[in-house]
């Protein structure tokens, strides 16, 4: 049994999505537990291409790749861990601010979260203040991420917040905010929650407030 | 001639926004007088950063620069139609707009632009946000060149601007933007310009990608580009493709470039 889950880990290490999606229909036809297969083989799988990542021995393309194979597991895993009453370990808001077209960052926050447990709404580049808002009811999230990566749309954030405020559901979100431009200070003076200056401490910021 | 436009001096990057925090006088002369010496015939000025005083901000900078390097081309790089316009007037030498786009809150920068005789940077890109395909570039060169014709600018001093994409998310990027500037001076009577390094982005060996995409677009017909002159194999890169195409008579300056070390 063991050996499906080792292999299931390294399809996602070795960015083969095709493996991964086939090696999972298997293990659950072994009577595999899907929860398993999401603990001991996807989300250690990610975490260590994250690790390599941030230590520069992996690269964009190749995290895109390794997402995309756990993802394809995820597919057919998700509705099953629904089923079985498993919770995600937080459901998170994503988005650029208005007016802002850099989503690369954003989206690899969005893999690394995916790839820790959590689900991920990617509301993706240019993203107004009340989609944010509106995502976060839909969804009943809890963390909202978004990232601005110009002086000239980081001024949208503080719009973000007060939007959730307005509508009554900033007690219900984590706010976390990322982007060049801007600084824990920024977070600070617009009342985010946090602030994290890439990627993986994004993840791991995330997983603190989902603690 | 090809036009390269230095980028150093912008307040994303971190030691110029703790220049123009701190006033650091030395370090943003040190900036235009090496790009300069490196062979950057414009440098951009990006005070963006500073989002209370920019305007001060761009004087300050475009001060210090005039009086550093002789005979200077500016780029007033601003998104504040009002900066643009005061950069605009400063300068003394014909400057260089960065930038105007189809985008509606362009439309004063678009506006200010028509009133002064300068380079002016237009970005392909629109109110549907960032240019995925060719075709996208073209409708919205199109859509400028005809904003432009009707505020009376003088179109062969737009330098379209391709809008790089990283490669590491989408591989096709790179043969959309060769593919652009070729058709874009095909197609209509502008000039073209990259801004480089996004191609690059979560790439091992940036610089090998960023001057590998910048021959390819040279030889496409690249008129200008938003580069870091000091980084020396991207000169090297544009004196050797300069050469290469048949713009260097003789190659004198190849020859000239390689005996100045």
């Amino acid at each position: 049994m063991s050996d499906l889950l080792d292999d299931l880990y390294q399809a996602v290490y070795e960015m083969d999505e095709d493996s991964a999606v086939d090696l999972t229909n298997e293990a659950l036809d072994e009577g595999m537990d899907p929860e398993v297969l999401l603990n001991d083989a996807l989300i250690p799988a990610m975490d260590e291409v994250g690790k390599l990542y941030e230590d520069g021995e992996r690269y964009v393309p190749e995290m895109l790749l390794s997402a995309e194979a756990m993802k394809g597991s995820m597919k057919i895993l998700r509705p099953l861990l629904a089923e079985s009453g498993v919770e995600p370990t937080g459901v998170v808001v994503l988005g650029t601010v208005e007016g802002d077209l850099h989503d690369i960052g954003m989206n690899l926050v969005g893999m690394m979260l995916e790839g820790g447990g959590f689900e991920v709404i990617n509301l993706g580049p240019e993203t107004p203040a009340e989609k944010f808002v509106e995502a976060v009811k839909e969804n009943d999230a809890n963390l909202l991420g978004m990232s601005a990566l110009l002086t000239t749309t980081m001024t949208h954030m503080p719009e973000v917040i007060e939007a959730l405020e307005e509508e009554g559901v900033r007690d219900q979100v984590e706010v976390a905010i990322g982007g060049a431009p801007v600084s824990q200070d920024f977070a600070d003076e617009i009342g985010a929650d946090g602030y994290a200056a890439d990627a993986a401490s994004a993840t791991d910021l995330f997983k603190k407030f989902a603690e | 001639m090809f036009l390269t436009i230095g980028e150093l001096i912008n307040s994303t990057r971190d030691e110029v926004k703790q220049a123009l925090k701190e006033k650091d006088e030395e370090l943003i002369r040190k900036l235009a007088r090496e790009q300069a010496e490196a062979g950057a015939d414009v440098i951009d000025l990006n005070a963006g950063e500073s989002m209370e005083d920019e305007k001060d901000d761009m004087d300050w900078l475009i001060d210090l620069v005039e009086d550093e390097v002789d005979d200077v081309r500016i780029c007033v790089d601003t998104p504040d139609p009002e900066v643009l316009e005061f950069g605009l007037e400063k300068v003394e030498n014909r400057p260089v707009i960065n930038s105007i786009s189809n985008e509606e809150d362009k439309a004063k920068a678009r506006e200010v632009a028509s009133e002064y005789d300068a380079d002016i940077i237009g970005l392909a890109m629109g109110e549907e946000g960032m240019p995925e395909t060719v075709e996208d570039r073209l409708n919205e060169t199109e859509a400028l060149v005809k904003k432009c014709e009707k505020l009376g600018i003088d179109t062969d001093n737009l330098y379209m601007d391709v809008i790089a994409m990283t490669i590491g998310s989408n591989q096709e990027q790179g043969q959309y933007v060769i593919d652009s500037v070729r058709e874009i001076k095909e197609n209509f009577d502008v000039k073209t310009n990259i801004g480089l390094s996004n191609m690059s982005f979560g790439l091992p060996d940036r610089g090998l990608i960023n001057r590998t995409v910048f021959a390819m677009l040279l030889e496409a017909g690249l008129d200008a580009a938003l580069i870091d002159p000091t980084d020396k194999p991207m000169m090297d890169t544009l004196k050797a493709a300069e050469a290469l195409l048949g713009e260097d008579q003789n190659c004198l300056n190849y020859l000239k470039y390689k005996r100045s070390g």
